[in-house]
């Protein structure tokens, strides 16, 4: 099943930056999170903006009916 | 504000409310926790001091040597003699007070620990009796105001991320409840709709036609104006249906809601009330008024329509009725529009305003019809007779049996009401059933006094649709032990080609049993002389209209003369009614009409009274007609 993009380049960008930022400090550098489970819950946040971005579609939205993309 | 944003706040709040509690709730475990690792820190470091006494020697002296040796900023001693209640020197007296109302409270030989603020700081302690002595040593350690900010060092970092993903799953939590509430709101509102709406025209049901117009008549009534309701009928959807299918008859109701829609522009309301029905309602002013929104309802949906490549003229019909002049509830407005709109149908004319004569069903005539169905129960109703004279013999042959009814507030209800309720009511069954059994109840009374005549009854169409008539007939007949031919059924053409299957079928069995059957109005109906001969009809009764003003109307008096011409033809008798004057009978003499009837011989009348008239007339005695009539007139008089 072919996934229909509800995320604008606005929102792709944020997530993308979010999800960076997040995967930084939850699993590059760790000096600043000293709790390990903060850390991996940080770090999968970060993979799934990074993952939403990627596929320009957020299953939230999906599942919300919210479609930020428009053509 | 929009759902989904109060979602998305409210779950924030939670979220942070949550996150707040739990941070409060861990500060003060952590602070606890804290206390108690401290207080067994600083019990251990007493029992370590404890440790290094010698008990050979003196034991204040040494305490008082070693404690300086060990304070530092984490334990600050103090030597504290309980049976002197005072504090030593050796220590760290200041802090020792402080502690010394507590112990002196508590018993001095076992462990005993605590706190106290002085200011804002906040000491930790911990006393141990000195073994073998009175002595105790309290340990106090001041607590560092940074275990909170250590704390939080510790705890800050998992708590923000806690918080920023418990933010971030509230959001996703309330997007997708407002989702969810959406749905639900949509469809409530759809099934709103639907239950209130039309589908296929998109207008207001019944239902909601109701309510609306009350409210307009609530709103009408404060403003003290008036509304003009119309139910718009249009005749032609069934054969439309029938023939072209139900999409065509869909799309012409559709291109009659639009064309209704561009008549009234907005001004008043419309509605599907049902079927081929629609309403509308608008409010009465200088240019609005009955006579032109019928006009303009009437122009607007009559011109032809285009369906599916055919030309269509439809016809409407349209029943008003007004606030307040006929109503003063919806119900009540929606109900006499509809009492407007049967007249006009009923009339066969394009409109009619509702009219109180011409309502069925006012609150009078269901009252009417309840105590009719009280009278008939209780044989209040009354049965007069009115005497036929036969001609041929001179001589008073048979009466036509008629109910009357006295109401007890109303008076006399004329018999055209009183039946056409009981017609129309069902009732006219028990009504012809008593009319049966009195009448040939009396018919044997009569002939129990000698006088043999024969009784007419009327019998309505209803009655052609009862199966056990004959039976019932046939009963009374044997159980008052009266001869068939002795009782005459009088049925109307009309009555009679309401269904004439099944008139021929029942005429057939009551011809059978032996009773005369006439044809009662004959000339005012629509009947088939083809039909009329194959009937096993004995006598035909001609109209009263014609007889009245045979007179005077030359066409009236040739009707008559050919009505009895064709009657003798068909072998049938003749009885001509409503015979107001001597010219009339001698004219109908003259005619062969064998029977005559009507108020120059005798009006109806009781059966008592006709049977004085008829003992005192001696009918049995072939006396001249002019002295018969004469008694019965004396009598009437």
């Amino acid at each position: 099943m072919a996934i229909k993009r509800n995320l604008h380049h606005i929102d792709i960008a944020i997530r993308t930056l979010i999800g960076i930022t997040l995967i930084y400090f939850g699993f590059v550098d760790t000096s600043y999170i000293s709790n390990e489970m903060t850390r991996w819950l940080l770090g999968i946040f970060g993979i799934v903006n990074l993952l939403a971005a990627a596929l320009r579609s957020c299953p939230i939205y999906a599942l919300a009916g919210i479609n930020t993309y428009q053509k | 504000m929009p759902l989904r944003l109060k979602l998305i706040l409210s779950f924030i709040t939670i979220s942070l409310m949550v996150v707040s509690i739990f941070s409060v709730v861990a500060y003060i475990s952590a602070r606890e926790y804290t206390q108690h690792v401290e207080q067994v820190r600083l019990h251990k470091s007493n029992e370590h001091l404890f440790a290094m006494l010698d008990t050979s020697l003196p034991l204040l002296a040494q305490l008082q040597n070693i404690v300086p040796h060990h304070e530092n900023r984490d334990n600050v001693f103090s030597i504290i003699d309980i049976s002197q209640k005072k504090i030593l020197p050796g220590g760290g007296f200041n802090l020792g007070t402080h502690l010394l109302a507590d112990l002196l409270i508590q018993s001095g030989n076992k462990t005993q620990q605590g706190s106290f603020t002085i200011g804002k700081q906040e000491y930790l302690w911990s006393a141990d009796p000195v073994p073998d002595s009175q002595y105790i040593i309290a340990n106090t350690y001041l607590r560092n105001s940074s275990d909170i900010s250590t704390f939080f060092s510790y705890v800050g970092t998992p708590l923000s991320t806690t918080l920023f993903i418990s933010i971030w799953i509230s959001v996703w939590a309330a997007l997708l409840l407002a989702r969810v509430f959406r749905q639900i709101s949509e469809k409530n509102t759809q099934l709103e709709y639907q239950a209130s709406h039309d589908l296929l025209t998109r207008l207001p049901n019944r239902g909601a036609i109701g309510r609306s117009v009350q409210q307009e008549m609530e709103s009408a009534k404060a403003c003290n104006e008036a509304l003009i309701f119309c139910l718009v009928d249009i005749d032609a959807l069934k054969e439309i249906n029938d023939s072209l299918g139900h999409k065509s008859g869909d799309i012409l109701l559709d291109q009659v809601t639009q064309r209704l829609k561009r008549t009234l522009q907005g001004s008043g309301h419309i509605g599907r009330f049902g079927g081929n029905k629609f309403s509308v309602m608008i409010k009465r002013s200088e240019t609005v008024n009955a006579e032109n929104i019928r006009h303009k309802l009437l122009e607007s949906v009559e011109p032809i329509y285009e369906i599916n490549g055919h030309s269509l003229y439809v016809h409407a019909t349209l029943g008003i009725a007004i606030f307040p002049e006929h109503a003063n509830n919806a119900q009540e407005l929606i109900q006499k529009t509809e009492t407007a709109l049967r007249t006009a149908k009923k009339l066969a004319i394009d409109s009619s305003v509702y009219d109180v004569s011409q309502d069925n069903n006012s609150a009078e005539r269901l009252r009417l019809t309840h105590d009719l169905r009280n009278a008939i129960h209780n044989e209040e109703l009354q049965l007069h007779y009115q005497p036929q004279f036969d001609v041929r013999r001179h001589e008073i042959g048979s009466v036509e049996a008629l109910a009357r009814w006295i109401h007890p507030q109303q008076g006399f209800i004329p018999p055209d009401t009183f039946i056409e309720i009981a017609e129309q009511t069902g009732l006219i069954q028990s009504l012809t059933d008593w009319v049966l059994r009195t009448a040939i109840k009396q018919c044997a009374e009569w002939r129990d006094m000698g006088k043999y005549l024969t009784v007419s009854v009327n019998l309505s169409a209803r009655n052609l649709h009862d199966e056990t008539l004959s039976s019932q007939i046939s009963n009374l007949l044997h159980y008052w032990n009266v001869s068939p031919e002795k009782l005459c059924l009088e049925i109307t053409e009309t009555a009679m080609m309401t269904n004439p299957a099944h008139a021929k079928k029942l005429l057939k069995e009551l011809d059978d049993l032996g009773v005369r059957l006439s044809i009662d109005d004959f000339g005012t109906g629509y009947s088939s002389l083809g039909y009329l001969k194959q009937l096993p009809v004995d006598e035909l009764k001609i109209d009263k209209s014609f007889v009245l003003n045979m007179a005077k109307d030359e066409s009236d008096a040739s009707i008559v003369r050919a009505t009895v011409s064709l009657a003798h033809d068909l072998g049938l008798e003749v009885v001509a009614e409503g015979v107001e004057d001597q010219m009339s009978q001698d004219e109908l003499s003259r005619m062969g009409c064998e029977y005559i009837q009507g108020y120059h011989i005798a009006r109806p009348m009781p059966h008592d009274e006709l049977t004085a008239m008829l003992i005192s007339t001696k009918v049995k005695n072939n006396t001249q007609t002019d002295e018969i009539l004469a008694g019965v007139q004396a009598n009437r008089l």
